[in-house]
C-alpha cells in the first residue's frame, strides 16, 4: 500500500498547483516517467564515481529537472503554440512512453539480453533502506511525498504565489488585469508539478519496494490515480493525503483480488473511477441547485 | 474568491506570505466605504452587479492618472449608478482623469467635461458637455454635422 501512496501523493502535491491554475496537467504520467529516466540516466553514468548517498540526491536533483523540463514543454506548448495542455500533455505522455521503450531496447539494455524486462537493476547499495522493517517504504520517500504535500497546503492557502494562481484558475483574464504576471505563474505551476513527478518517478527507480530498474510503464498509472485523489479532494491537500492513502490501499489491494477471490483485479479502478465520478455529480447537482435557488 | 482575496491580490506590494488579518481589515473598510453589501468572506460571483461594480472600484489603485472605462454602470440601478458616479468623480479631484464610453445621454451630460462623438469613421471637435443638450447630442450620433469624408463641424 504504501509502495504505490508516496509516489501518489507526491504526484498530488504536483497537481494541486496545476489544478488550482485551471491547468489540466494530465502530462503527469509522461513527467512521472522523464523523471524515473533523468534518475537512471544519472545513475548509471555514475554508479561506479560516487557513494550511494550524494548519487542518490543528484539522482533526485536529475528526476526533478527531468520531470520539471517535460512539465515545461506542456506549458511552453500551451502558451506558444496555443496546444491544450489536455493534448500536449497525452501527446507528451506517449514520446516519454516511447522513448523508455527505446532506452530499454536500445542504448541502455542489459547485457545479451534484449528484453522490454527493463535496464540492468542497480546495485543493493543504491536501494533505499526501509523505514523499519517489514515495511516496503523508505523514511526518506515517506518524508518527501509528505513534507510534499504540506509545503503545497502552505503555498497555496498561505502565499502570495498560491492566491494569484488561484486567481488565474478562476479568471485568467480578471487576474491579468490585476496585475497577476499570468504567463509566468502558469509556467511555474507546469515546472513545480513536473519537478514533483519528477520524484516520484526517482521513488519509482531508487525506492525501497521498487525494481530499482528503468522500464516500460513505470509511472505505474500513479499520475492518474493522482487527478482522481485531487478531485475527489476537490483539491483541498490536506484531505488528499487520506484519499491517496485509500486509493493506495484499493490499488495494491486489487492485485491480490484475482488470487484470493477470483475476481479481476480491475475491478480496484472500476471503484476508483465510480467513486470520483458520484462525487463530481453530486458536486454538479448541488452547484445548479444553489444557482436555481438564486 | 472572496473579497478578503480579492484585497489581498489587489494590495499586494512585496512579501511572500498573505496578511490575511491586514486583507480582511481592508475588505471590512472598503465594504464600509463603497458601501457593498457583503462580508469579507462573501464570494464575489455571489454579490449582485452593482456591488461588483462597487468592489472593482475598491480594487483600483488610489493613485491612478488616467482611468478607463466602457459602459461603467451598464446594468446598475439608479441607486447604484449615482453611489458610483460619486466615487468614481472623486477621484478626479486629485487629478485622475477619466475617459469613458457610454450610449447614456444623460450620463454622459451629467458626468463629462467633454464629450467626443464618433460617426461613421470620423470624431468631433471636444463639446462643452455644460454647452450642449440632449437634443444636439443626439443629431451628431445620427451623422449631423459631419461631412461626407470631412471633418465634424463644431457648433458648441
Amino acid at each position: 500500500m504504501l509502495t504505490a501512496w508516496v509516489p501518489v501523493l507526491l504526484c498530488c502535491a504536483g497537481l494541486l498547483i496545476t489544478f488550482t491554475a485551471g491547468l489540466w496537467n494530465i502530462g503527469i504520467e509522461g513527467q512521472i516517467i522523464m523523471g524515473a529516466i533523468f534518475a537512471t540516466g544519472v545513475m548509471r553514468a555514475a554508479q561506479n564515481s560516487l557513494p550511494p548517498v550524494p548519487m542518490l540526491i543528484l539522482a533526485l536533483l536529475a528526476a526533478v529537472v527531468g520531470g520539471g523540463l517535460w512539465a515545461l514543454s506542456t506549458g511552453v506548448l500551451k502558451l506558444y503554440g496555443q496546444v491544450n495542455e489536455i493534448f500536449g500533455g497525452l501527446g507528451l505522455n506517449f514520446i516519454a512512453g516511447s522513448l523508455t521503450v527505446y532506452l530499454v531496447l536500445g542504448p541502455w539494455k542489459r547485457p545479451g539480453i534484449g528484453s522490454t524486462s527493463g535496464t540492468q537493476p542497480f546495485s543493493p547499495s543504491l536501494w533505499l533502506p526501509p523505514a523499519i522493517q517489514g515495511v516496503n517504504v523508505s523514511l526518506v520517500e515517506l518524508l518527501l511525498g509528505l513534507a510534499a504535500i504540506i509545503l503545497v497546503y502552505i503555498a497555496l492557502r498561505g502565499t502570495y504565489f498560491g492566491l494569484r494562481l488561484k486567481a488565474i484558475g478562476k479568471n485568467l483574464r480578471s487576474a491579468f488585469l490585476l496585475g497577476v504576471p499570468t504567463d509566468r505563474y502558469m509556467l511555474a505551476a507546469f515546472v513545480l508539478c513536473g519537478a514533483l513527478a519528477g520524484m516520484a518517478g526517482w521513488t519509482l527507480v531508487a525506492g525501497t519496494s521498487s525494481r530499482h530498474q528503468l522500464f516500460p510503464l513505470i509511472s505505474g498509472g500513479y499520475g492518474f490515480l493522482a487527478i482522481l485523489v485531487v478531485l475527489l479532494a476537490n483539491l483541498n491537500a490536506l484531505w488528499s493525503i487520506p484519499i491517496s492513502l485509500f486509493f493506495a490501499a484499493i490499488s495494491m489491494g486489487s492485485l491480490q483480488l484475482a488470487l484470493q477471490a477470483q475476481l479481476d483485479s480491475s475491478l480496484g479502478g472500476v471503484i476508483q473511477g465510480m467513486l470520483v465520478l458520484a462525487v463530481l455529480i453530486v458536486g454538479g447537482l448541488r452547484a445548479r441547485l444553489v444557482a436555481r435557488r438564486r | 474568491m472572496t473579497l478578503t482575496e480579492h484585497m489581498a491580490l489587489a494590495e499586494h506590494r512585496r512579501g511572500f506570505f498573505v496578511n490575511w488579518p491586514g486583507a480582511a481589515i481592508s475588505a471590512a473598510k472598503s465594504i464600509e466605504q463603497y458601501r457593498i453589501k457583503g462580508r469579507p468572506t462573501s464570494w464575489i460571483e455571489e454579490l449582485s452587479g452593482g456591488n461588483q461594480q462597487r468592489t472593482l472600484l475598491a480594487l483600483l489603485p488610489p493613485q491612478l492618472k488616467l482611468l478607463l472605462m466602457e459602459h461603467p454602470t451598464h446594468g446598475l440601478d439608479v441607486e447604484s449608478t449615482e453611489y458610483i458616479w460619486r466615487l468614481l468623480l472623486e477621484r478626479t479631484k486629485p487629478g485622475t482623469a477619466i475617459i469613458f464610453l457610454s450610449s447614456d445621454l444623460e450620463e454622459l451630460l451629467d458626468c463629462s467635461d467633454r464629450i467626443l462623438v464618433f460617426f461613421g469613421g470620423q470624431v468631433s471637435a471636444p463639446l462643452d458637455a455644460r454647452r450642449v443638450n440632449v437634443e444636439q447630442l443626439g443629431e451628431l450620433i445620427g451623422g449631423k454635422g459631419f461631412t461626407e469624408g470631412g471633418a465634424h463641424e463644431s457648433r458648441a
